[in-house]
C-alpha cells in the first residue's frame, strides 16, 4: 500500500482527505498521487448554452480561479509535510484522468457520503469510476480530522469479500497499535474469525476477536455502534457485491457504516 | 505475502510445487498452509457419491495417508512454520474456499494430457474467476525456484497486468533484477511509466525492454524471448485486455501454462 491516491478539490471535505491521507503516507511510508480535480458543471456546452452562457463562463472561471489558490496553499502545505506527493491536474474529461490514476493505485482516499459524492461536488461518473478501479477506498468522514493508528477493527463475516478486503488492509493493521476482529452473530458466518486471526498472525498482526450478537438494527447497527464508540480509529470491511449502479451497490451493512461512521472506513471488494 | 497455499496430492508435479513454496517461504519468511485434497471425480457428490464411488474414494484416501506422511516429514524434519488442513471434494471448489485468506497459492501450470489428472490450465482460471488471491503456477519438473532471481513481468496495461504487479511487489522486492517486457504499441507508452514508477515508489528498479511482436503469434514469440533470457518466474495478469491488446495476452497465458517451462505468477483485477 505504497501509492496514495488522493482527490483534491477545495471543498467541505478536502481538509479530512487530506489528513487521513498524510497519516496513511506516513504509517506505511508510502507515496501520495494528489489528483486536483477541476469540475465543470455538464451545462457547459450542452443545450441551452447561449441562455446563460455568461453565468457559466463565470462559474468556471470562480472554479479555475478557486482551484488554482487551492492548489497553491496546498503544494506549500505538502512541501512542509515528510511525505513524497506527485500532483496531476484534472479538467475537462475528469473520467479518464481518474481511471488511469486510479489504475496504479493501491488505495484512494474519498470522503464517505454515499448517494454519488466522493467529494461533495463530485459528478456521479466519478463515484462510479472510482467504485469500478476496484480498488480498496479510504472513506474519511468530513468531520474526522486523523487517521488514528491506536486501533481499529476489522468487520468479519467470513464472506470473500471480507476476505480480500482483510488482505488489502494488511500494511494498515500492521501499523494499527491494538487490531480486534468482530464477527457479528447473525447466523452467515462460515469462515470462522479464528481463520482471519491466523491468517493475520503470520503478518505479524496479533488481533483480538470479539463476537457480538445482533442488535435491533442488525449486523450494520451493531458494527456503527462499535465505529462511534469512540474506542477504534477505523474499521475495515468488505462492501459492495454488485457494483453495476452505485447506487444499488451497497449492501446494508457497508451502507449504514458508509452514511454514518464517525471514523475512516477501509474498504475492499 | 505470507500466507502460503500449498496443494498437496500425490501426483507427477507435487515435488515441484513444494520445492516452490518452501522457496517463496524462506524469502518472505511466511507460512506454509497446506491443503491436502483427496479429489472426488467430476460430479461425485451430485450422484450422491455411490457404493463403488466410496470405494474408489476410500482407496485414494489410504494412498493419501501415505504421501501425507511423507510430506510432514520432511516440513517437520526442515522446521518449516505449517498448518495443515485436509479437504474431500473437487480440486477447484476446494481451492476457491481455501484462498480466500491466502496471500498466494503455489500449484502447478501443467500436469500431462492424461485424462485422469486434471487440466491445470482449466483450473487456474476457474480458480481466479472466484478469488483475485495470486497463483505461482510451476511447471511439474522445475528442479529449484530461484525466489530472488530474475523476474520479468508481462506488461499490457490491462487492469490484470497491473494487479499481477501489484501482487508480485513482495518478491520483485527481493528480485536480482526486474525487466517490464512490454509489447510494441503507441498506446502503451503512458501506461509503462506509471508500471515503472510504480516499482520505483517501492524502491524496486525495473528496466522496460519493447519486445517487438514477430509473426502474427504473440504468444510464441512471447515464449522464445522467455527461452532466450530465462528468467526465474514471469509476471503476469490472468486474462485479457478490453482494448485492442485483448487478444493479446488472454492466449498468452494459456500458451505459457501448457508450453513454457518458466514459473508463472498470475493475479487477476479484484
Amino acid at each position: 500500500m505504497k501509492n496514495i491516491l488522493l482527490l483534491v478539490h477545495d471543498d467541505i471535505g478536502q481538509e479530512s482527505r487530506l489528513q487521513a491521507a498524510l497519516d496513511l503516507a506516513r504509517a506505511v511510508d508510502g507515496h501520495l498521487t494528489c489528483l486536483d480535480v477541476l469540475y465543470i458543471p455538464p451545462a457547459v456546452g450542452g443545450a441551452g448554452m447561449y441562455d446563460n452562457s455568461y453565468m457559466i463562463g463565470t462559474l468556471v472561471e470562480r472554479e479555475a480561479e478557486r482551484e488554482t489558490e487551492n492548489k497553491r496553499k496546498l503544494g506549500a502545505r505538502l512541501a512542509a509535510e515528510d511525505v513524497p506527493w506527485n500532483w496531476i491536474d484534472a479538467s475537462g474529461d475528469i473520467p479518464s484522468y481518474l481511471k488511469e490514476a486510479a489504475e496504479l493505485a493501491d488505495v484512494i482516499v474519498v470522503n464517505r457520503q454515499i448517494g454519488g459524492f466522493w467529494f461533495p461536488d463530485a459528478p456521479n461518473d466519478a463515484a462510479d469510476l472510482i467504485v469500478r478501479s476496484g480498488k480498496p477506498i479510504l472513506a474519511v468522514p468530513a468531520e474526522c480530522q486523523r487517521l488514528d493508528l491506536d486501533s481499529g477493527f476489522v468487520a468479519w463475516d467470513g464472506s470473500p469479500c471480507a476476505a480480500s478486503a482483510l488482505r488489502a488492509a494488511v500494511p494498515l493493521l500492521q501499523q494499527t497499535g491494538e487490531v480486534t476482529i468482530f464477527e457479528v452473530q447473525d447466523g452467515s458466518v462460515t469462515t470462522p474469525a479464528e481463520d482471519a486471526a491466523s491468517y493475520l498472525s503470520r503478518h505479524n498482526v496479533h488481533a483480538q476477536i470479539r463476537r457480538i450478537g445482533a442488535m435491533d438494527g442488525g449486523a450494520g447497527g451493531t458494527l456503527l455502534a462499535e465505529a462511534n464508540s469512540g474506542l477504534f480509529g477505523y474499521a475495515v470491511m468488505g462492501g459492495y457485491g454488485h457494483w453495476r449502479v452505485v447506487e444499488a451497490m451497497f449492501g446494508g451493512v457497508t451502507r449504514s457504516m458508509l452514511s454514518k461512521s464517525a471514523i475512516p472506513v477501509f474498504l475492499a471488494h | 505475502m505470507k500466507n502460503i497455499l500449498l496443494l498437496v496430492h500425490d501426483d507427477d508435479g507435487q515435488e515441484a510445487r513444494l520445492s516452490a513454496a518452501l522457496a517463496v517461504r524462506a524469502a518472505l519468511d511466511g507460512h506454509l498452509v497446506c491443503l491436502d485434497v483427496i479429489v472426488t471425480s467430476d460430479g461425485f457428490y451430485r450422484m450422491g457419491g455411490g457404493p463403488i464411488g466410496m470405494l474408489v474414494l476410500e482407496e485414494r484416501q489410504n494412498e493419501g495417508r501415505h504421501n501425507k506422511a511423507a510430506v510432514q516429514a520432511r516440513l517437520l524434519a526442515d522446521n518449516i512454520p505449517f498448518s495443515w488442513n485436509d479437504a474431500i471434494g473437487e480440486l477447484d471448489t476446494m481451492l476457491i474456499d481455501a484462498a480466500g485468506l491466502a496471500d498466494l497459492v503455489v500449484l502447478n501450470s501443467y500436469l500431462s494430457d492424461d485424462i485422469a489428472d486434471p487440466d491445470m490450465a482449466a483450473k487456474i482460471r476457474t480458480i481466479l474467476r472466484h478469488v483475485s488471491t495470486p497463483i505461482l503456477a510451476v511447471p511439474r519438473h522445475l528442479k529449484a525456484f530461484e525466489a530472488t532471481g530474475k523476474a520479468v513481468v508481462l506488461w499490457d496495461g490491462s487492469a490484470d497486468a497491473e494487479a499481477a504487479l501489484r501482487a508480485a511487489v513482495p518478491l520483485l522486492a527481493r528480485a536480482r533484477e526486474v525487466t517490464i517486457l512490454y509489447a510494441d504499441d503507441r498506446s502503451l507508452g503512458a501506461s509503462l511509466n506509471d508500471a515503472t514508477s510504480y516499482l520505483l515508489h517501492q524502491d524496486i528498479i525495473a528496466h522496460a525492454v519493447r519486445h517487438e511482436i514477430t509473426g502474427n503469434d504473440a504468444a510464441l514469440s512471447i515464449e522464445h524471448y522467455l527461452q532466450r533470457h530465462e528468467p526465474d518466474y514471469v509476471v503476469m495478469g490472468a486474462f485479457g485486455h478490453a482494448r485492442v491488446h485483448a487478444v493479446f495476452f488472454g492466449s498468452v497465458t494459456r500458451h505459457l501454462l501448457t508450453a513454457s517451462s518458466t514459473p508463472l505468477l498470475l493475479a487477476r483485477r479484484a
